[in-house]
């Protein structure tokens, strides 16, 4: 089905291969997963199977692809759209038409398929992922978990032999994602189609792969076979290959059922001599103790009529880790928005250390309270990491070079001359937190931060965000990363249906 | 009426009519109702969408047009009138200039002539708006002919830019507020410009890779003397019609040569365009529905400019206030029941869905479909 024969990809303005003499063979109906670090090269062997690269990204390849028979290298993505389907990291900015009908149907309608297989296809389609109800809403209207079961759907109506998929979960929230996994499993066991896949939230896959692809990085090569087999030696690899690693399991564990299993002895060994597994050393709760900081105080929000957030109270505390958890669109991104001052409610009042945070000019507000955006790189438009640090002085009137020192401390393998926009994605988001965070602010937001982070780099955040917990300052982090909240918040707040469904101690079960 | 969204071409077509209208006249009484209309029935039939921004930016485009129309007015063009209302100081100019002026006096007649035709510029320019933010541009793509499929695609993601520009730049100045820097002003504005076209560029290209993996562009081999032929009658049908619209709009050169050119040029055209057509294999899941509501529109935005046609030939003084002796414009009889058929037929459309139930399709006819 897919055969790689000792192929190298250079991207052109670049010395070394991104990948190089990648010789593979995926056999039809497999769940292959690719894996690696951030910016090892996952999404260019992706982009590889459909022709994108080289076609799109220019660069020299050498060696052949060849798909069901047709060489990449004659044959452009548009030419292989009926054998492969690929959905890309965004599944919204691949969107071309504007409801979710028409949007399934776009790809059939380029490969001039009948109109009465269209309909079929559609139906089959909307039932196969479940989005029946869905059929006639905007596009621009889904949540991010809807949005990404439409992309998928419309790569899926064209009937191709191949899905490629770029970290289709990443953005979801944990049932979100396991719908669309599960909508996966079902085309590789009903259908027999091939999946390939790269994921960094592993946890949640590795046990559905019959086949693991190691990216390692920087050219070095593939490393290819049996989840349990290549996991064993990853680089990346999900909590639970972690556990099973330090407790010297002969045979890895993929799921928490089977880890569970073949933990007797290991639960034997701690109940004995008890210990705290944690990595970090995360602050007693002290939520009731330390000064408020942040108060929100019956905060109502609405985008046009639709009410986005209602009747939201809550106090923040110095020293505080909140997680703010909730479904995809339950008002997370908003909530934060609304704190710092970029959301302004119609009704009820926001107060950071006494003050409305809208009314404070951009220099007191950067002293106060920070906010890491989504898209962390929106924070970034300097020419170089150096530029960038030295604006930030400029802009929070801060001592020249703190920024610097902050960077420093935080991501000390960043070069000063790179571009920001060229950096790995946990090197930007380490940018952006530096940047946000040199000024010192007393309450420090985080809108999913781990996102597209790989193992290491999120270890990294985490520490530093257990330091900045510890010096006092009060950290926010809306994610559906439930292992981010479990080790790091000392509160949850679940936001369900515009309004606050819990707000209780993490401890507390 | 059930709520359902109109063809896209039904508005394009209401909005065309209208600006063909605009075209006519320098009538600032008919201009400003035009400009009224179009606003009226934006805000009642505009989908609350990033590119309904799209009238509120030609708004903004027309002043700006109209305010560049006007200082060339001021300081170049002919000497007119003599109600002198103040003078600039004039570059002398040699005898051969004659007639040419830069600076000097500036009457109210050359300032109102420089208002009136800045007026009917931005008075385009704001139909081409209404229509941009009454109709998805990619809706209206689902309509384009198959040979100019690949060609309208490319004018649809650029004319899709400029409200996810708008878009983008809100969420940059949201940016930089959180970086500690000043929004306003021209430094905050010159701080926009990369980080926004960087946004742009990435996006279209993004867009651009995920068409082409889903098949967009995929072609039949054709014979060359087919695609030959085919690219003759285009290029026929296309000067025959750029020359008999021309004579039509100009009103100038004989009268039978403009209607005979526009003729030949749309049988050459349509001819080259399915031969063409037949190049691509695309095929149209549930085309949107042209129905009688489409066709009321369409008409009611031509019977704006079908009226100013008449009036034209029978009294084109009313349609261009006399500046020279300075009277105020009257208000056509004519022209106004065009504009009244205009604004009547484009209320009368269904309402605008919700996103929740966003729909193209009557539920009439895919009830009639099901049971079929």
């Amino acid at each position: 089905m897919i055969h790689l024969n000792d192929v190298s990809i250079t991207y052109s303005g670049e010395s070394s291969a991104v990948l190089s003499n990648v010789t593979l063979t995926v056999p039809e109906g497999e769940l292959c997963l690719v894996v690696g670090p951030s910016g090892s090269g996952k999404t260019t062997l992706l982009r590889l199977l459909n022709g994108l690269v080289p076609h799109f990204s220019g660069g020299t390849l050498t060696g052949s692809v060849v798909i069901n028979g047709r060489d990449t290298a004659t044959h452009p993505p548009r030419e292989l759209a009926d054998v492969v389907g690929f959905v890309g990291q965004d599944p919204t900015a691949g969107f071309v038409t504007d409801t979710v009908e028409d949007e399934l149907a776009y790809a059939m309608e380029s490969l001039g398929i009948e109109t009465d297989v269209m309909r079929r296809r559609v139906e089959e389609t909307l039932d196969l992922l479940g989005l029946t109800a869905l059929r006639r809403r905007a596009l621009r209207s889904l949540s991010g978990g809807e949005a990404q079961r439409v992309a998928i759907g419309a790569a899926l109506t064209s009937h191709p032999q191949i899905l490629v998929l770029d970290e289709p979960t990443s953005a979801l929230d944990p049932s979100a994602a396991d719908e669309v996994l599960a909508s996966l499993q079902r085309l590789v066991h009903d259908l027999g189609m091939t999946v390939v896949l790269a994921e960094h939230r592993l946890e949640r896959v590795v046990q559905y792969a019959d086949r693991v692809i190691l990216v390692p990085g920087s050219g070095a090569p593939l490393i290819i076979g049996e989840p349990a087999t290549v996991m064993k030696h990853s680089p990346v690899a999900p909590p639970v290959v972690e556990l099973g690693r330090q407790a010297g399991w002969d045979e890895i564990a993929l799921s928490v059922r089977d880890a569970r299993r073949s933990a007797d002895e290991l639960r034997q060994r701690f109940t004995d001599q008890p210990s705290s597994l944690s990595l970090f050393t995360v602050p007693e709760p002290l939520s009731e103790q330390g000064d408020c900081v942040l108060a929100l105080k019956d905060v109502q929000v609405a985008y046009g009529r639709r009410e986005v957030l209602h009747g939201l109270s809550l106090q923040l505390h110095a020293g505080e880790v909140v997680a703010v958890m909730g479904r995809n669109g339950a008002g997370k991104s908003t909530m934060l928005s609304t704190m710092v001052g970029l959301r302004t409610p119609f009704k009820g009042t926001v107060r950071v250390l006494g003050v409305d945070p809208a009314t404070l000019k951009p220099q007191d507000l950067v002293a106060r309270i920070g906010l890491v955006p989504q898209q962390a790189g929106d924070l970034l438009y300097a020419e170089s990491v150096d530029l960038e640090c030295r604006q930030t002085d400029r802009d929070a009137g801060l001592a020249p070079g703190t920024t610097a020192t902050m960077l420093a401390t935080i991501a000390p393998w960043i070069k000063a001359s790179s571009h920001p926009s060229d950096l790995s994605e946990g090197s930007r988001l380490a940018l952006a937190l530096a940047v946000v965070l040199a000024p010192d602010p007393a309450v420090l937001l985080l809108d999913e931060p781990t996102r597209g982070l790989d193992y290491q780099a999120k270890q990294h955040l985490m520490k530093i965000l257990a330091n900045a917990a510890q010096r006092g300052r009060t950290i926010v982090l809306a994610t559906h990363d439930v292992e981010l909240a479990a080790e790091l918040s000392t509160r949850t707040v679940i936001v369900a249906d515009v309004a606050i469904a819990m707000n209780a101690l993490s401890d507390i079960p | 009426m059930n709520p359902r969204l109109l063809h896209a071409g039904a508005w394009w077509m209401w909005a065309l009519g209208l600006a063909a209208a605009a075209s006519r006249t320098t009538n600032p009484l008919i201009l400003g109702l035009i400009i009224a209309i179009t606003g009226l029935v934006v805000s009642s039939r505009a989908e609350k969408a990033p590119w309904a921004r799209a009238y509120s930016s030609a708004l903004i485009l027309g002043a700006i047009v109209m305010g560049v129309r006007l200082l060339f007015g001021l300081f170049f063009g002919l000497a007119l009138g003599d109600q002198q209302l103040f003078a600039l100081p004039q570059a002398p100019l040699p005898s051969w200039a004659q007639g040419i002026r830069i600076g000097g006096s500036i009457t109210s007649e050359q300032l109102l002539l420089a208002l009136f035709d800045g007026l009917r510029l931005a008075t385009i320019i704001v139909c081409i708006g209404a229509a941009n933010a009454l109709s998805s541009p990619l809706r209206l793509l689902k309509s384009v002919p198959g040979a100019i499929y690949e060609l309208g695609v490319a004018i649809v993601v650029a004319m899709s830019l400029v409200p996810t520009l708008i878009a983008d730049i809100t969420r940059v100045r949201e940016a930089r507020r959180l970086r500690g820097r000043t929004t306003s002003g021209a430094r905050g504005f010159l701080g926009l410009v990369t980080p926004v076209l960087e946004g742009s560029l990435r996006r279209s290209l993004d867009l651009a890779a995920a068409m082409d993996s889903r098949g967009y562009g995929r072609i039949e081999a054709v014979p060359l003397r087919t695609r030959r032929g085919t690219q003759g009658l285009l290029v026929v049908g296309l000067m025959s019609l750029v020359v008999g619209m021309y004579l039509f709009l100009a009103g100038t050169g004989s009268s039978w040569i403009g209607p005979v050119a526009l003729v030949i040029g749309l049988i050459a055209g349509v001819a080259g365009l399915i031969t063409t057509g037949r190049r691509t294999s695309r095929s149209r899941y549930r085309p949107d529905p042209w129905l009688w509501t489409e066709w009321s529109v369409a008409v009611g935005g031509w019977s704006a400019a079908a009226t100013i046609w008449w009036q034209m030939s029978h009294n084109a003084a009313a349609l261009e206030p006399s500046l020279t002796p300075l009277q105020w414009p009257g208000l056509p009889a004519l022209p106004l029941i065009g504009l009244a058929i205009a604004t009547i037929t484009a209320l009368a459309t269904p309402p605008l869905p919700s996103d929740e139930t966003s729909s193209r399709v009557p539920p009439e006819l895919i009830a009639a479909e099901a049971s079929a």
